[in-house]
């Protein structure tokens, strides 16, 4: 299924949850590499809890440091 | 004396009619709680319970939802002998009014979630689960709620379908019923406003359908829902609806309070409220969560080992079986990040063990993949793990065949049965749900979670197989 992480298109497998949206786009470009997820939000600034369930179309956005 | 009586007859009519006049243009208040994928992780429950009573203390109506996902999270709660059994028990405690069906509640098996419904002194309750079979589980769409003072408060509740038309859910616990789509199944009950003062809408559908079913029924309230572990802030209001969700594991507490005027809603104030940092804990529940954790189900032996099994070769051997024992899947893979502890000694095996094993919660993830993309994924695995072995498999074994640089020159693949993996041909592939979203690989097959952890299916593998031994096995080589 597709979702977008900060605006951009992502295909992750379906029923994967937050964690899994977080190890994706961590792992999706060599300047993430060693970075952790902050905080994670949906489009509307609600938070959400890494065991969430995404459905197709979810848009998140997640904030990183440097770990 | 006639005269008397219809004087007296006359006062009582006078004081009735300002007595109602006052009643109707009284403020009732009612505040309904709402919480949602608790996912079984009790602690917080003595004070969750300080904190709703406090506010039963100080408003005389108050009503405690839970909006699915009650189950599954945590291992006192999902490997108790009786599974489930101390989550509804401290529900009960706490006077929750009703729950939703979450994907969840069909983890342990609709044998079981029934033996829950039963136990629950409140309903469980989906619009959008017909049951085909008699005797199996079965919900009531809608619940009413008659208060003291009169008020009505109609919930009504379905569950989140996913692209497949079934709950996140193995198919395996879904036997036997049929889903329709929630929001519409919902929009059918529309007139239940009707025999309320308060209609609510108790979901686990996720954050996004809650907000198409505000804009899909205006008659509502009021919508608490579940599913994507959505913390709001306190609320999203769609179409003069609030809608909220209590993030997760029970943390957060959805709180809102209605006014009503001459019996019809006049205002609706959402807060959220952090169960966390409320500092009261109720005793009675302190002493049942200290039961249900010091209970000896984690020490639960599930199996024996006699030689041990150590290091990532044999460990994810094991892990790797574990998987392929499922119907679904014929090769598996496991990451060796993933493996935990650096041995299981000779003896017996207990649930403990494998929970330090495998703590992470991840979920198995079933691929359909050509020989050529598997070869890509141990590609990538080697690379990842600076030219190392990463991945123990099921199934097959490999070896990656390398130059003096350990640079890749080719991948050797064989199955079990000692037939070569050919680069064309679809496996039926499961890796757990951290390998899935992190490592690159080629893949036309996006995956699908088959929606149970890797830590139950070991669990349930080795109390299938009673004695597991490893020793000297080795399934993966380089070259």
């Amino acid at each position: 299924m597709t979702i977008i992480i900060n605006n951009e298109k992502f295909e992750i497998f379906e029923g994967a949850r937050v964690v899994d949206a977080i190890n994706l786009y961590l792992n999706s470009n060599e300047l993430l590499k060693d970075h952790v997820a902050t905080e994670v939000t949906d489009q509307y600034g609600n938070r959400l809890n890494d065991r969430g369930r995404l459905l197709p179309g979810s848009e998140l956005i997640i904030d990183s440091e440097l770990a | 004396m006639k005269n008397y009586r219809i004087a007296f007859l006359l006062i009582i009519s006078c004081f009735t009619v300002l007595f109602q006049g006052y009643s109707q243009t009284d403020t009732t208040k009612i505040v309904i709680l709402s919480l949602n994928d608790q996912h079984a992780r009790i602690d917080n429950y003595a004070r969750l319970k300080s904190l709703t009573d406090s506010i039963r203390n100080t408003h005389k109506y108050v009503l405690l939802f839970a909006a699915g996902d009650n189950f599954t999270g945590n291992p006192v709660v999902d490997q108790y002998k009786d599974r489930g059994y101390p989550m509804i028990d401290l529900m009960n405690m706490v006077g929750f009014n009703a729950s939703a069906v979450g994907n969840h509640e069909f983890d342990y098996g609709q044998a079981t979630l029934r033996k829950r419904i039963e136990q629950a002194q409140f309903p469980f309750i989906s619009a959008n689960i017909k049951d085909e079979v008699i005797g199996k589980v079965s919900f009531k769409p809608y619940t009413i709620i008659q208060l003291d003072n009169g008020i009505r408060v109609g919930v009504i509740s379905a569950i989140q379908l996913g692209p497949r038309g079934l709950p996140d859910s193995h198919p395996n616990n879904l036997k036997g019923l049929t889903f329709t789509n929630g929001v519409e199944e919902l929009k059918t009950y529309s007139n239940l406003h009707d025999s309320c003062q308060i209609f609510i809408a108790l979901t686990h559908l996720g954050f996004e359908e809650d907000l198409e079913l505000a804009k899909a029924m205006p008659s509502l309230d009021l919508i608490f829902g579940g599913h994507t572990h959505t913390l709001t802030k306190p609320a999203q209001i769609v179409n003069n609806i609030p809608v909220m969700q209590a993030g997760s594991g029970v943390r957060s507490l959805a709180m809102a309070t209605i006014s009503l005027v001459n019996n019809k809603v006049v205002k609706i104030e959402p807060r959220m409220l952090n169960i966390s940092a409320h500092k009261d804990a109720d005793p009675e529940i302190l002493n049942a969560l200290a039961l249900y954790n010091d209970n000896n189900e984690l020490n639960r032996v599930i199996g024996t080992t006699l030689h041990g099994i150590s290091g990532s070769d044999e460990l994810g051997s094991l892990m790797t079986d574990a998987v392929v024992s499922l119907d679904e899947i014929d090769i598996a893979f496991q990451n060796k990040g993933g493996i935990r502890i650096d041995n299981i000694p000779a003896g017996p095996i207990t649930v403990k063990d494998i929970y330090k094993l495998d703590p992470f919660g991840n979920e198995i993830i079933l691929f359909e993949l050509t020989g050529r993309e598997i070869k890509s994924l141990i590609a990538n695995s080697y690379q990842r793990s600076e030219n190392s072995i990463d991945l123990q498999v099921s199934g097959m074994t490999y070896t990656i065949v390398t130059d003096s640089e350990k640079k890749i020159r080719g991948i050797e693949v064989k199955l079990s049965s000692g037939k070569k993996v050919k680069d064309t041909k679809r496996y039926k592939v499961g890796m757990n749900s951290y390998i899935a979203s992190s490592y690159k690989f080629d893949h036309k097959d996006s995956g699908r979670s088959l929606y149970r952890t890797t830590a139950d299916v070991l669990i349930q593998y080795i109390s299938d197989k009673k004695t597991v031994d490893y020793k000297d096995t080795k399934r993966t080589f380089i070259k």
